[in-house]
């Protein structure tokens, strides 16, 4: 409050006076400010709770993983063989390994020119398709790079084109095309130092022998004559093969594997090899559970926790060593908050089918001032003994005893047990079949063909690859390669596979499961899909799962089964395959980890105990704000109103003692 | 002037100064002030008949009687202003030691 300067007559300091009088009545204010600060410092407290409870949320979300507690390592014996990493799904073991051949990609190279950069042709639109399939029989002459009597067959995953016109019909011009349109091939135009020494040379990016090349070539006759390349024409190859393309084989534990990279996961369970080498001896793999890796989370878990702990304990105990209280000493929330810490960890984990579902039983446990401490060698007979079980008690886990039935998902109100689960009917695939025998080849694919094609519910023109000679198995492979190379399905992961039925028919049926699965196919232009198809052209949509999940109906979608009600609600679980009726039980339980990270979810919620409490200290402070502003409001009247008396009585001594001194002097004359 | 006219003006000085007197005995400190100023102007307009006027005998002892009365409120009246200045100081020092037992014992 300003205090406005009067004068004085030297009666009185009025000043001083009224500014000692205002002390007196801001005492009020004093008061209220005092309160307000303490009411702040809890505010900042809960604020320093609330940090230190979500620092923990992000601690535990990443201990929050099955793989935490699941690692494996996957270590050669000689590394220059091959490499590997295992992920959870391992099993832990010794793998022998024989390397007898890399795979590698094929390689092409074209007749040479004498410029790189000179047009080549007419510079008509030339379209330049390429397949990549598998080169078989006949003979491989290494002098010519050429085959004699060999046959061809697309591996279906689609055909790729290119055009070529006036703007880019040179060699560099051909090869840059290539490049930039990532077709699965790498052009580089090489120089010889022959009299025509600028060869395009052609890699396939993929090894293996399934990704040979097959180029056709529609339009201009001088780009056909140096890119056609059809490995089954022994007149149509104007390339020249310099390394043939070969698969890697190799024995894991004496049983031969061949594969088409060199990077393979899917032969030993849960492990990534890299090959690198043949090998002349037998390579080992030892895949070891990760025995620092687990310790290393679940030292993670407790120091999360006793950060917590030790954050709480300082803002709510007595400072012995300032003898003073902490700002929230005996506080209720926080008391509640280190209460229900402690007896979520000391509950044992429900819903799993484990040997562990206790901190103790892993050797973490309570220490006498209340912090959690890890006892290693009780933790390393544990990681020897039941690994895979340490998992379920820091995460969500769901088990199921039937092999065909997976844990795929849960939701915060899915609550730990053991779920019955009973398949009424598996989801299927949409796929047409048509009633047309093709087992009287060849068949033709007029040039310019295109058809309508939808799967599931996309619709999109597919052209088709012209030819006179089609087998039934051929047909269905380029029908295969050209629907699964369309952008339109490629792009969202809609794939089909196209197969001939034992009765000779043609079969599409679409990669996905469920009722939005579906194929089918319209005539649009050149040979109509009658001529393959017979007069079937719209398929039957696929189903998808349905069952129960706890015996109450859950919802199936593809092959997703998702439990909606229940202790089960939110379930969700994947049925690959199997027989209908009851499949065994699914056991879900939810760790510390989880546990707790849903906790400290729900107490920083907006509506949370936390946000209830520090609201509360919010709009007592804001009252002590009003309550203070009205004082000072009043307080400006006050001092106006004494302000005023005081001059006027200093005004008034000053005359009265002219007045006096007048009647005295008077007094003395008489 | 004549002296019945002085001794009249020292008599309603007289009445002024006994209510100003009754007023600072009330604590009426805004009357006062009011009465002052009545008392002050009142002063000021008697002091020229004041100085020309001779006065009998009997005129003199009134005058005499009248200013030792007005003498007496006007001690009176400054007996009761600093007696409550003296309220005011004993406020101030209580609040002093509320203060202190303030910032001891917080809150």
């Amino acid at each position: 409050m300003a205090t406005t300067s009067a004068t004085s007559s030297g009666n009185l300091d009025v000043n001083g006076i009224v500014n000692q009088l205002m002390t007196v009545e801001r005492q009020p204010i004093a008061k209220l400010n005092t309160r307000e600060a303490s009411y702040q410092a809890k505010v900042s407290a809960y604020g320093s709770v609330k940090g230190a409870l979500a620092g923990f949320q992000t601690a535990l979300q990443g201990l929050n993983s099955v793989s935490k507690y699941q690692s494996l390592t996957a270590t050669p014996s000689d590394t220059t063989v091959f490499s590997a990493s295992a992920t959870s799904s391992a099993v832990a073991g010794t793998y022998s390994l024989d390397v007898t051949s890399l795979a590698q990609a094929q390689k092409l190279v074209a007749a040479g020119q004498t410029s790189s950069t000179a047009a080549i042709g007419s510079g008509a639109a030339t379209t330049v398709t390429f397949d990549f399939g598998t080169i078989s029989g006949g003979a491989f002459n290494a002098g010519t790079g050429k085959y004699t009597g060999a046959s061809y067959l697309s591996n279906g995953s689609g055909t790729k084109s290119i055009t070529i016109d006036s703007s880019n019909n040179s060699l560099q011009g051909i090869s840059n095309a290539i490049n930039a349109a990532q077709l699965g091939v790498t052009a580089t135009v090489v120089n010889d130092g022959s009299g025509t020494p600028y060869r395009l040379a052609l890699s396939s990016s993929n090894n293996g022998v399934s990704n040979s090349l097959k180029i056709s070539v529609s339009g201009d006759a001088a780009i056909s004559s140096l890119l056609a390349h059809d490995p089954a024409n022994n007149a149509g190859q104007s390339l020249a093969e310099t390394v043939t393309a070969q698969n890697a084989n190799f024995k894991v534990n004496g049983v031969t594997v061949t594969k088409t990279s060199n990077t393979v996961s899917d032969v030993i369970p849960g492990v990534t090899l890299n090959l690198n080498k043949v090998t002349t001896s037998a390579a080992t793999l030892t895949v070891a559970r990760d025995s620092a890796a687990v310790s290393g989370s679940i030292s993670s878990f407790v120091k999360a926790y006793n950060d917590l702990n030790t954050m709480l304990k300082a803002v709510s105990s007595y400072d012995a060593a300032n003898k003073r209280g902490a700002i929230l000493q005996g506080d209720s929330t926080v008391r509640a908050l280190q209460s229900q810490l402690r007896s979520m960890l000391s509950t044992p984990v429900t819903g799993t089918t484990g040997a562990v579902t206790s901190l103790s039983n892993i050797g973490v446990s309570f220490q006498k001032d209340g912090t959690l401490a890890l006892d290693q060698a009780k933790l390393d007979k544990v990681i020897a003994s039941n690994f895979s079980d340490i998992a379920g008690l820091f995460t969500s886990v769901g088990k199921a005893s039937d092999s065909l039935v997976a844990y795929s998902s849960a939701t915060s109100a899915t609550k730990p047990g053991s779920y019955a689960v009973n398949v009424s009917s598996l989801a299927t695939q949409g796929s047409a079949t048509g009633d047309l025998n093709l087992n009287a080849p060849p068949y033709t694919i007029a040039n310019g063909t295109s058809i309508n094609v939808t799967v599931d519910g996309i619709t999109a023109s597919v052209a088709l690859t012209a030819g006179a000679t089609y087998s039934a198995a051929q047909l269905a492979s380029m029908i295969q390669s050209a629907i699964n190379g369309t952008s339109a399905f490629s792009s969202v992961g809609a794939s089909v596979a196209a197969t001939i039925t034992p009765s000779g028919f043609m079969s599409i049926t679409s990669s996905r499961y469920g009722s939005a699965s579906n194929v089918s196919l319209t005539s649009s232009a050149g040979t109509p899909v009658s001529a393959f198809m017979g007069t079937i052209t719209s398929g039957t949509a696929g189903t998808d799962v349905a069952g129960t999940i706890n015996g109450v109906s859950a919802t199936g979608s593809g092959q997703r089964l998702v439990s909606g009600a229940g202790d089960s609600t939110g379930l969700g679980l994947t049925i690959s395959g199997g027989t209908t009726g009851a499949r065994g039980t699914v056991n879900y339980s939810q760790g510390y980890a989880s546990s707790l990270d849903k906790w400290a979810t729900s107490i920083l919620a907006s509506d949370g105990i936390l946000a209830n409490r520090t609201s509360g200290l919010d709009k007592t402070i804001k009252d002590i704000g009003n309550r203070r502003t009205e004082l000072e409001t009043r307080l400006v009247a006050v001092e106006k109103r004494y302000r005023t008396q005081f001059t006027s009585l200093d005004t008034m001594l000053s005359s009265m003692n002219q007045t006096s001194t007048y009647l005295t002097q008077q007094l003395a004359r008489l | 002037m004549s002296a019945s006219q002085v001794i009249s003006n020292y008599e309603s000085l007289s009445a002024i100064t006994t209510r100003m007197r009754d007023a600072a005995v009330h604590g009426e400190w805004d009357t006062l002030a009011d009465l002052e100023q009545q008392c002050s102007r009142h002063v000021a307009t008697m002091k020229p008949a004041d100085a020309a006027t001779t006065l009998d005998e009997t005129s003199r002892q009134r005058k005499i009687q009248l200013i030792k009365k007005i003498l007496a409120d006007d001690a009176e009246i400054r007996n009761h202003t600093e007696a409550w200045m003296g309220q005011l100081q004993r406020i101030m020092q209580s609040n002093r030691q509320e203060q202190r037992l303030h910032q001891a014992y917080g809150a």
